[in-house]
């Protein structure tokens, strides 16, 4: 159990910096995802903090220790990778235990902590094979088990189910929340996916181009994020961005621009004025747009006419990929609606979430 | 498609036959008299089978020094070749050091060349440590191996690298890296270079010739080359001996013989 604290990490190759000024404390007992786009620099802070890349300049503290220049094997971390790297010539047991023996670990320590692990991750009948004639997800199991036995402070996670088909890793997404129960332990988790990181993390890093832009809990994130970069990547489908002007003034403001016209909410309304700038950037997520048809009567302030070009049926909803004036937008209606191509549907946005971030900086203005 | 089968198969008997006749004719002559063995017409079999051949070369010869000689010398290039060539090559793959890729470069130059252009300095070399008509004299110029250098750095290069993160996270150094993991992941490698490195002590001819002047201190190959000089074109006999010396290598052949073609073929795949 142990605090990890980053204190302005920084990480460069000779003129390339990869991680800027990474400031974080991870709770103990946290489960913490980083997540962002490929080369986001989330891998080599994760990797800085297991001890398999130096730190250009910065502190790392694990519990209350300065952990720069110690080495890997005494950080008392363990670490699960993307490949699961499980030497494939020894047999899962050896490689469950192969860590407690390089601790001289007494032998029948070792095959107890290892039965208990392959126990807890029905890897028992396992045992005796190779990983390579282990499935995917038996692999991704024996990788967890080996981090397990080591009972470290810290487990660090490199994608590790980003070689598994879709509902596979669904089924070990559940198996991770639920190994984080069990332990208590610090969790460090690195994704590309923005669905593991909202249903993993406890609280979630979101960056980008080796900065953090918002460190905060996955509803938090969603509901207020900090800039359009945290706003986009958090939700799926993505948040519509829509080019805007504030017309009005007091008590009278509303968003306009090319085809939707947005009431907003009163509060809105104040902070809008306080903007100096007219010319904003509208966010409203997929499932903020509406359809006026099927809203009641008092809802229906029509913000414009979305025109169908795609319908995607997923069951229990549908998402339809629309044109609104020139621009492209994607809503998301209840699945029980039937919307044909060519369709002109009245569009309503849910006033309460709307989002509008600044043109030139890109940061949310409601926050 | 049927006679393009048959035509195939007709090459490949073929190639079989130009292989099989040496190794024909060697057994055939090995039984034959003197006399027949230089007939022309030659003949395809033995009017009487002279056995005494092989006991004959057997008795002429110190064989049991020969086989000591060459099993050491076999044995101790083997050890040298692979311990050095897996060293060098996990530093030349994974290591990072100033001069690494200038270093491999020299290294690859000396597979480049010829052999005989080392003769005269590694002979210095052995004479001055005083080591002539020694085994070690036999041994030295194959404790080391620009070719398995080369071969062993290819397949540690395609050991992925996390299986050695694992493991430093596991709690090893670079020594218990190397030994436990790389080197059982690298074995198929260290097979062919093995096998690679019997055969051309094996059939090592002119170094041991050079080096090792006193018949007690020859391998097979050198030896049996003696006995051009002491019987001039005695045939049967150089053949029995030649038969003599060839078997224990066609048992190793027989016993490694998937290893041998895969070595052959390109090392193979290394899941």
């Amino acid at each position: 159990m142990a605090e990890v604290r980053l204190e302005h990490i920084r990480k460069a190759y000779g003129d390339n910096v990869i991680v800027k000024d990474f400031d974080l404390t991870i709770r103990d007992k946290e489960f913490m995802v980083f997540v962002g786009p490929s080369g986001c620099g989330k891998s080599t802070t994760l990797r800085m903090i297991a001890g398999l890349e130096d730190i250009t300049s910065g502190k790392l503290y694990i519990g209350d220790k300065l952990m720069n220049d110690v080495s890997p094997k005494d950080r008392d971390i363990a670490m699960v990778f993307q490949n699961y790297a499980l030497y494939p010539h020894m047999t899962v047991y050896e490689n469950m235990a192969f860590g407690l023996k390089m601790r001289h670990v007494p032998k029948d320590v070792i095959k107890r902590k290892v039965q208990e692990a392959a126990a807890s991750l029905q890897l028992t009948e396992l045992l005796d094979r190779k990983p390579k004639a282990l499935s995917g997800g038996q692999r991704q199991r024996v990788a967890m088990g080996r981090a397990v036995v080591r009972e470290p402070s810290v487990f660090l996670m490199d994608e590790p189910l980003s070689n598994l088909d879709a509902k596979l890793r669904g089924t070990m997404r559940t198996e991770i929340s639920r190994l984080h129960q069990r332990l208590q332990t610090t969790m460090i988790y690195v994704t590309h996916d923005q669905t593991e990181a909202m249903t993993l993390g406890d609280r979630i890093v979101v960056l980008n181009d080796g900065v953090i832009q918002q460190v905060d809990t996955p509803m938090n994130l969603y509901r207020h994020p900090c800039n359009k970069f945290v706003a986009g990547f958090i939700g799926s489908p993505s948040m519509n961005f829509l080019p805007a002007r504030i017309v009005g003034e007091e008590g009278e403001v509303y968003l306009e621009g090319d085809g939707f016209h947005a009431n907003v909410s009163y509060d809105m309304a104040q902070k809008l004025v306080d903007v100096g700038a007219r010319e904003v950037l509208l966010g409203v997520r997929p499932d903020d747009i509406h359809d006026a048809g099927v809203l009641l009567a008092d809802k229906k302030e029509i913000a414009g006419q979305g025109n169908v070009e795609i319908v995607e049926q997923l069951g229990a909803t549908t998402l339809l990929h629309m044109r609104l004036g020139t621009q492209q937008i994607v809503a998301s209606m209840p699945g029980g609606q039937e919307y044909a191509v060519g369709q002109q549907v009245p569009l309503v946005f849910n006033i309460d979430n709307l989002h509008v971030f600044s043109t030139h900086d890109e940061r949310n203005l409601m926050l | 498609m049927e006679r393009k089968h048959w035509l195939i198969h007709i090459v490949l008997i073929l190639g079989a036959v130009t292989m099989l006749v040496p190794f024909y004719w060697m057994l055939v002559t090995s039984l034959k008299t003197l006399v027949e063995s230089t007939q022309v017409p030659p003949t395809l079999w033995p009017q009487t089978f002279v056995w005494t051949n092989y006991s004959d070369v057997w008795n002429s010869l110190p064989f049991a020094a020969f086989y000591v000689n060459t099993f050491g010398m076999i044995f101790f290039r083997i050890i040298g070749s692979v311990f050095f060539s897996a060293t060098a090559a996990y530093a030349f793959a994974r290591l990072e050091f100033p001069g690494r890729d200038m270093l491999f470069g020299l290294v690859l130059v000396t597979m480049m060349i010829p052999g005989q252009l080392f003769l005269i300095p590694q002979y210095e070399i052995v004479a001055r440590l005083g080591q002539v008509d020694t085994l070690f004299a036999l041994v030295m110029p194959g404790l080391v191996s620009a070719f398995g250098t080369f071969l062993l750095r290819q397949f540690f290069l395609g050991i992925p690298k996390e299986l050695e993160e694992a493991a430093i996270l596991d709690g090893c150094n670079r020594w218990q890296i190397f030994w436990k993991v790389m080197l059982p992941l690298a074995r198929s490698g260290l097979v062919a270079l093995g096998i690679f490195t019997a055969l051309f002590a094996w059939k090592d001819l002119m170094w041991p010739l050079i080096v090792n002047t006193s018949l007690d201190e020859m391998p097979l190959a050198s030896g049996l080359a003696s006995l051009q000089g002491q019987y001039s074109t005695n045939f049967p006999q150089l053949m029995a001996g030649s038969v003599i010396a060839i078997w224990p290598m066609v048992v190793l052949f027989i016993i490694f013989q998937k290893q041998f073609i895969q070595g052959v073929a390109g090392t193979g795949s290394k899941s």
